[in-house]
């Protein structure tokens, strides 16, 4: 049988041993050191008595402890919960479709305790994982359409691919291994010994301050965070020269915030990336640093394109959702649900087919009207979602932020004026709301509300 | 809130609408000109906007939070959308206000389907 991807990583540990693997509040933590915390957590473990295939809550934040505690896990074929602290309301619906056995929680001094947990074990997938004698993960969609569905992986499958061998970053994160970027960014850059610098907190003068401090050479970013850090001229007070990638998903990019983000980092690539917690990151390739078109799919992924829609084959997706029916056709193909056009063996990605309005039969894609508002003077954010509306099914409303309150007809009408020319009559927006506080939840995903 | 202040708002709104769509004589607008139909002075998305508006400038300028589109807007006889004058009465009527006295005699607000 095949080595444990936590053996073959624990060997690479030994490799960079002196080599920084985190470095958390300004205090970088060497591959020796990691190696020793994952060997304290796995003692720790075997005293509470966690046993093989016990599915185990990780709640944290990013830290040396909580990397060195999922490893532990991973060596013990436990499946893995990892959770955030930010979704703490959520947890005890988590922990019941999760059926945890235990769940470690982890302060803010990386001090952990262990609790035992006796939800019924009756999952079918769990089982399945146990009996192959499997480690695995389970992840939870973020649940904007209704509620979070907890996505069971087969860790082997997801992990095997971070063996061969890429480019070692610095690499900054604000997302948490519990969603499938934050997860992602962790395996690679251990794989390749990297080392993840921890921002404080998310906001752009942190996220700055940490990049210039550490010499962060890679950002992993959302478009709405990128759209933030320039807005703020956040550049201009910082030396991010050390930056030599950003890498964007999770949402649509708009085009002016990636023009002026090359404009801003003339020396940085940019680079589109696209995954989903069902399917894990595939590999991507933008068509250059200012082109929203991407080629996405590597050795473990194909690709096709039905009705609009992008439909993905991966050799490694997850087992099944735990709380859903499962979304593979009989083929294996799974529905991303997002509208894509294909264009010289590129994509371009529209958004979310659910996000998609539809003003009296005539289709408009939020990013669209977001991008053509988002140029206008005074406008920090801006997001669009479709409204139900009797007389024309639904209609196109709009959420902007501005820095003073302004009433929300004469922001309808201003809009309305710029939008003239860019868009057709029926994709202007018929109504607006102003706001004065930001409209990115904790992960810098756009709420659309 | 008098029922021809409240006209003479919605035909200043309905004046602007116009402006925006272009409309080479925005004077036009008044108290009963068409807004459904063949002879509307609007579009379609002009109308929407327009009713949004009025949504929205009653609720944050006056206090008054009605919801104008609804079933029981299009479950009627007579649309309150035909004119202004029918709107600005379905304002009223919505919002619990007795009908002023210069109220003209075709009035509909008790035309209940």
């Amino acid at each position: 049988m095949a080595m444990d991807h936590i053996d073959w990583q624990l060997g690479r540990f030994r490799d960079g041993a002196d080599a920084p693997a985190i470095v958390w509040r300004d205090r970088p933590h060497a591959y020796a050191e990691l190696t020793n915390r994952y060997r304290e957590w796995l003692g720790r473990l075997l005293q509470a008595d966690v046993r093989r295939g016990d599915s185990v809550a990780v709640v944290s934040d990013f830290s040396p402890g909580a990397v060195a505690c999922l490893l532990a896990l991973l060596k013990m074929r436990c499946i893995l919960v990892p959770l955030s602290w930010e979704a703490r309301d959520q947890h005890r619906e988590f922990f019941r479709i999760g059926e945890l056995d235990y769940r470690v929680e982890i302060d803010g001094r990386d001090e952990g305790t262990v609790t035992r947990m006796e939800h019924r074990r009756n999952h079918p997938l769990m089982q399945q994982l146990r009996e192959a004698d499997k480690a695995g993960l389970v992840l939870f969609s973020s649940g904007s359409t209704g509620k979070p569905k907890g996505i069971l992986h087969s860790l082997p499958e997801l992990l095997n691919k971070f063996r061969t061998p890429r480019h070692c970053y610095r690499t900054l994160t604000f997302l948490l291994f519990d969603h499938i970027g934050g997860f992602n960014t962790l395996f690679y850059t251990l794989a390749n010994l990297g080392c993840i610098v921890v921002a404080g907190d998310r906001s752009v003068s942190s996220v700055c301050a940490v990049i210039e401090k550490h010499r962060v050479e890679l950002l992993p970013t959302s478009p709405s965070f990128l759209n933030l850090l320039l807005l703020s001229g956040a550049a201009d007070s910082y030396d991010l020269s050390s930056l030599r990638l950003i890498t964007y998903g999770t949402e649509v990019m708009p085009e002016r915030t990636l023009r002026m983000a090359n404009e801003a980092f003339p020396g940085v690539r940019f680079l589109q990336t696209y995954g989903l917690s069902e399917l894990g990151i595939l590999r991507s390739k933008s068509e250059s640093d200012d082109s929203l078109r991407v080629r996405i799919g590597g050795e473990d992924y194909q690709t096709r394109v039905v009705d609009g829609r992008l439909l993905i084959r991966a050799r490694s997706s997850m087992l099944g959702y735990l709380n859903a029916p499962s979304p593979f056709d009989e083929d294996g193909w799974f529905d991303t649900g997002d509208s894509v056009v294909a264009e010289d063996g590129y994509l371009r990605i529209l958004g979310r087919e659910s996000d998609i309005i539809n003003v009296g039969g005539q289709k408009v894609y939020p990013a669209e009207v977001e991008q053509v508002i988002a140029e206008m003077g005074g406008v920090i954010d801006v997001s669009v979602k479709g409204e139900e509306h009797l007389l024309m099914g639904q209609i196109v409303a709009a959420t902007v932020q501005m820095a003073e309150p302004v009433s929300s007809v004469s922001m309808r009408k201003r809009i309305a004026r710029h939008c003239r020319g860019r868009l057709q009559p029926f994709m202007i927006p018929a109504k607006v709301r102003v706001v004065t506080d930001e409209q990115v939840n904790y992960r810098f995903k756009k709420i659309r509300r | 809130m008098r029922r021809a202040d409240l006209i003479q708002m919605m035909v200043g709104m309905l004046g602007e609408a116009l402006e925006d769509e272009g409309s080479h004589n925005p004077g036009k607008a008044s108290a009963t000109s068409p807004l459904l139909g063949q002879d509307a002075v609007l579009s379609s998305m002009g109308l929407v906007t327009l009713i949004t508006d009025a949504e929205s400038v009653l609720a944050d300028e006056h206090g008054v939070e009605v919801t104008l589109v609804s079933e029981d807007a299009f479950s009627r006889r007579q649309s309150p959308f035909r004119t202004v004058e029918a709107l600005a009465d379905y304002v009223l009527e919505l919002a619990g206000l007795a009908p002023g006295k210069d109220r003209e005699p075709d009035g509909t607000a008790s035309s209940h389907g």
